[in-house]
């Protein structure tokens, strides 16, 4: 349900983006987002479908926001197992190692939630 | 006809509340003030939790609490009535205290006179987890009436947990509840957690709750900057 807070905080730093640039470089304006890039872990509690449905609505009352696309790079888990070294992890079976099933006390990657890049023009 | 470029941000989207919650709490530990998250499903027992302790503790410890839910001031009102002062957060549509949200509420409350300010989260499990709101202690309940392999379905945010309450034992054999099974899970995904099994309505394991928010206090003044 915090995908719609998610998708607004995503919508702020674009447009805090776009303030940076114009600041730095008033020759060259840019004045419409068109696609966003993030990247979500699936163990960042964040579902990508309802960041996707919720977007829209974040950019809807900014002009520069208006066409943009959100593209989610979804992140697999990765863990750490003493015994079995680095695996991905099968969150059907939970934060286990997959082989032994013990418990992956060291993530490598996973929860990520990430503004990667934006394309403006 | 302006031109289409590519800008590298690389930042975390929740850095902003992650900013806000360092403010929040390094402006806490000018207090010294020991700041506790409580996080669970909702019905778990936070509310009964906070009305035990603060019925039963009220002399000793000075807090407070500011308590989140999406509609109504309901817990707000029960915690007065144990003679608490309670302010609620009504979230409206929001699933979740975040820091800017705990920093606004700060002025409702005088806390440089308080040992303890308990932040009761809005019930779920799994909002809350993504979002640091500066506490320096956070504490999930787990009731024994909700189902012993929770921990496995919510790890993220009980892999982001400092203590477990085991809460509702006075219920546990009329539920069947399965307690190896739940240790078991909690093992599974945070390993050494300290839990403590109590009940708000019998008393039952009170004492080394309130124990742990004594030694929190006096860490909290001890930690002061």
């Amino acid at each position: 349900m915090h995908e719609i807070d998610i998708a607004q905080r995503i919508v702020d730093l674009c447009l805090d983006t776009l303030d940076t640039l114009a600041q730095e470089d008033p020759h060259t304006p840019t004045s419409r987002v068109k696609t966003v890039k993030i990247r979500v872990g699936i163990l960042s509690s964040v579902v990508p479908q309802a960041l996707e449905n919720a977007f829209p609505q974040a950019c809807a009352e900014f002009e520069m926001m208006q066409d943009a696309r959100l593209e989610i790079e979804t992140v697999s888990a990765r863990g750490q197992c003493p015994q079995h070294g680095e695996l991905e992890l099968d969150l059907n079976k939970g934060i286990c190692c997959p082989v032994c099933n013990k418990p992956i006390l060291e993530l490598i990657c996973g929860e990520e939630l990430e503004l990667d890049e934006i394309e403006c023009e | 006809m302006s031109q289409a470029r590519i800008v590298q941000i690389r930042q975390g989207i929740l850095k902003d509340n992650d900013l806000q919650a360092a403010s929040n709490r390094a402006y806490f530990g000018t207090f010294g003030l020991s700041v506790i998250n409580l996080v669970s499903s909702p019905g778990s027992g936070k509310t009964a939790l906070l009305e035990r302790t603060f019925s039963d503790l009220g002399t000793q410890l000075r807090m407070a609490v500011a308590v989140g839910d999406l509609a109504t001031e309901n817990d707000a009102m029960r915690l007065k009535k144990v003679g608490a002062h309670a302010v609620q957060i009504v979230t409206g549509t929001i699933c979740h205290l975040d820091a800017k949200m705990v920093h606004n509420i700060i002025p409702q409350f005088n806390l440089a006179e308080l040992d303890i300010w308990f932040l009761e989260n809005v019930g779920n499990l799994v909002c809350p987890s993504s979002y640091d709101l500066g506490e320096g202690f956070r504490v999930g309940l787990l009731s024994v009436t909700e189902g012993e392999d929770k921990p496995l379905k919510y790890p993220t945010m009980f892999r982001s947990l400092d203590l477990i309450l085991m809460t509702k034992m006075d219920l546990a054999e009329a539920v069947g509840f399965d307690k190896a099974a739940a240790y078991a899970s909690l093992e599974q995904i945070a390993p050494g957690i300290p839990v403590l099994e109590i009940s708000s309505k019998t008393g039952l394991g009170m004492d080394s709750w309130y124990h742990i928010l004594k030694n929190k206090a006096i860490e909290g003044k001890e930690g002061k900057v």
